[in-house]
């Protein structure tokens, strides 16, 4: 296990490298001069010399991509041209609210789409399949910006259940925090809700044909046994490759939602920093949000290692 | 004599053989969509989204930048079948021309990145080794950005516009084709009617056009339908954030971002562009779903 790790690890640097590369050259394929877009058109001569000399723009791009990639593994992405905040601690500050964000999304996902799959792979052809396929299609086709919105009307400025928008720590105050997540998870779950649904229910019907799953039907097991202690553990396995392959992209998504719902997180960050031109900022975050999702699914792949006993990673 | 005969069978034999090349229609394809009620339900939705958007300033009750000022934010009605913004503009004459821009971003953008992805899939999976290898590098490392961040910079990098809108969708889907196409090439070209077209000296172009392509069609099908619905989303989402298509072209997304200080007095205004991009994509998730059940040899 521990060679194939080190295998994937080895196999990731010409990715990262690749992908470094091109957040490195974002700025650099801007039309037009990037120094003048930052700073607006009052800018002045000076100010457009310095602040190019600030971001080594002056220099050849092979040396200014060495000396950029250098100080991103030492985890300095440069500061912010707005704020003059390090571009690392303020991903870093912003990290928590995203994070949690797409964990309590993955909740909502698994906790809607695991039964509502298993009910429609059992009841096959029957209104209840067709009722959680259509479920889960329209979680896919519903835009989270828009669920969100319709969150919004609905539960907030209609019934006043839930504040609309805004953020408080989970330590400072914990019922508040959950308040203030219910609806932004609700809008970011939803459409992983719906990819799990159908993987489950593909993966189940695909067990449930499986051979072992007649012999245990022949040996007399009763059906709750065969489905709950032999299908759905093994049908489980594609569904772990989802969840894996669909972290790094959850944070993405949290783009639009934490706009929505102006939470302070990496997705509000990145969009902020494009409105503000701050190209150093949107180039850290880029990169980051890259990095997470290559590791995401390294995980990913570990993980199934050890979940899946069929598979070996010695050979 | 006896030797020229036997020439001929093999080549008559090679030729043959690269003629299975050929796609064949199932004949059962067209059948089996069509006993896919929501895949129906999913074709008559497209075709009228299609329709519309096409004749568009035909159908349209008035211009999408008419502004009716004495009809600020009217509620749905006879004049206004979905009343009207907080320009005075009609909701359902911009959800028309709003279809335009959806299905146009969709269309175009996945065709970029079809034609360019395909175009890499084919020669990484027919020329192998090392041009393989760097091309299937980049592939992965464009495949390591989410779809909407990758977007998201390109815009941030080129400004936004409708065509820089459909160049940065168009670039994150370019990976998905690569790799698919290039696991198809790979399964393909050992078969025994590439051997034999190659045997008979055909140009590697040819064979890649007229024996590998072709055979390639049927995944590529479903992943344009898997596509195309993940596209109009995308155009929704950057549209909405500001950073799509401009005003005063009326895009879904962009309605519903101008419609949010508002909604409270006038829900129909968020409501109604939100609906247009639902019903227009799960129409494309219902296609979807049913190309790839009629396309899967192991389903039919």
């Amino acid at each position: 296990m521990l060679r194939f790790i080190a295998r994937r690890l080895v196999a990731l640097v010409p990715v990262i490298v690749i992908l470094s590369v091109a957040v490195f050259l974002m700025i650099h394929l801007t039309p037009g001069d990037p120094v003048r877009l930052m700073l607006g058109d009052s800018a002045t001569q000076q100010s457009i010399a310095a602040l190019r000399q600030a971001l080594g723009l002056d220099q050849p791009l092979p040396v200014q991509y060495l000396h950029w990639a250098f100080q991103a593994v030492r985890g300095n992405l440069g500061r912010s041209i707005v704020t003059n905040e390090p571009v690392t601690q303020a991903i870093l500050t912003r990290l928590p609210v995203t994070l949690e964000l797409s964990v309590l999304a993955m909740l909502v996902a698994l906790v809607i789409g695991l039964p509502t799959g298993v009910v429609a792979a059992l009841r096959r052809n029957s209104w209840l399949d067709y009722g959680s396929t259509t479920l889960a299609l329209s979680g896919i086709s519903l835009p989270s910006f828009f669920l969100g919105i319709l969150l919004i009307l609905v539960l907030s400025l209609r019934f006043r259940a839930l504040p609309p928008g805004g953020y408080v720590p989970f330590v400072t105050n914990p019922v508040q925090n959950l308040k203030l997540m219910i609806m932004p998870s609700l809008a970011l779950g939803a459409a992983l809700a719906g990819i799990i649904s159908r993987m489950m229910r593909s993966s189940l019907l695909e067990v449930l044909d499986a051979d072992y799953v007649r012999t245990a039907r022949s040996k007399g097991l009763r059906e709750t046994q065969i489905v709950v202690r032999h299908a759905i553990r093994n049908a489980l396995l594609p569904v772990v490759t989802i969840v894996g392959l669909q972290t790094g992209t959850l944070l993405g998504g949290a783009i639009l939602t934490e706009t929505i719902f102006t939470l302070p997180g990496v997705g509000r960050l990145i969009v902020d920093s494009i409105f503000a031109r701050d190209f150093p900022m949107v180039q850290g975050v880029v990169l980051f949000l890259a990095l997470v999702r290559v590791l995401s699914n390294l995980a990913t792949d570990v993980v199934y290692g050890f979940v899946d006993p069929r598979i070996s990673y010695s050979s | 004599m006896s030797r020229s005969r036997t020439t001929d069978t093999t080549a008559a034999g090679l030729e043959s053989m690269a003629a299975q090349a050929l796609p064949r229609k199932s004949p059962g394809f067209v059948r089996r969509l069509a006993r896919n009620p929501p895949a129906v339900a999913g074709v008559v939705v497209i075709c009228l989204a299609v329709f519309v958007a096409i004749f568009a300033p035909f159908v349209s009750p008035y211009t999408p930048t008419a502004q009716h000022t004495d009809d600020i934010l009217q509620a749905p009605s006879g004049r206004f079948l979905l009343g009207t913004d907080d320009l005075g503009r009609d909701t359902l004459t911009r959800i028309i021309f709003g279809a335009r821009v959806s299905l146009m971003v969709g269309v175009i953008a996945v065709a970029i990145g079809l034609v360019l992805g395909s175009v890499l899939g084919l020669i990484a999976g027919y020329l192998y080794g090392l041009v393989d290898s760097v091309i299937m590098r980049v592939m992965d490392g464009l495949l390591a950005f989410p779809a909407l961040v990758l977007a998201l910079a390109i815009t941030a990098m080129l400004g936004p516009s409708l065509v820089n809108v459909m160049i940065a969708i168009g670039v994150t889907g370019i990976p998905s084709y690569a790799r698919l196409v290039r696991g198809q090439v790979l399964a393909l070209r050992g078969l025994d009617y590439v051997v034999a077209a190659r045997s008979l000296g055909q140009r590697p172009t040819k064979i890649v056009v007229a024996h590998i392509l072709p055979n390639t069609i049927a995944p590529i099908i479903v992943q344009t339908s898997i596509s195309i619905p993940g596209a109009i989303l995308a155009e929704a989402g950057l549209s909405f954030l500001g950073l799509g298509v401009q005003p005063p072209t009326p895009s879904w997304g962009a309605m519903i971002n101008t419609a949010q200080g508002y909604m409270l007095r006038d829900p129909w205004v968020v409501i109604a562009p939100g609906v247009a991009i639902f019903v227009t994509v799960l129409a494309f998730n219902f296609l979807g779903d049913a190309l790839r059940d009629a396309l899967d040899p192991r389903l039919r």
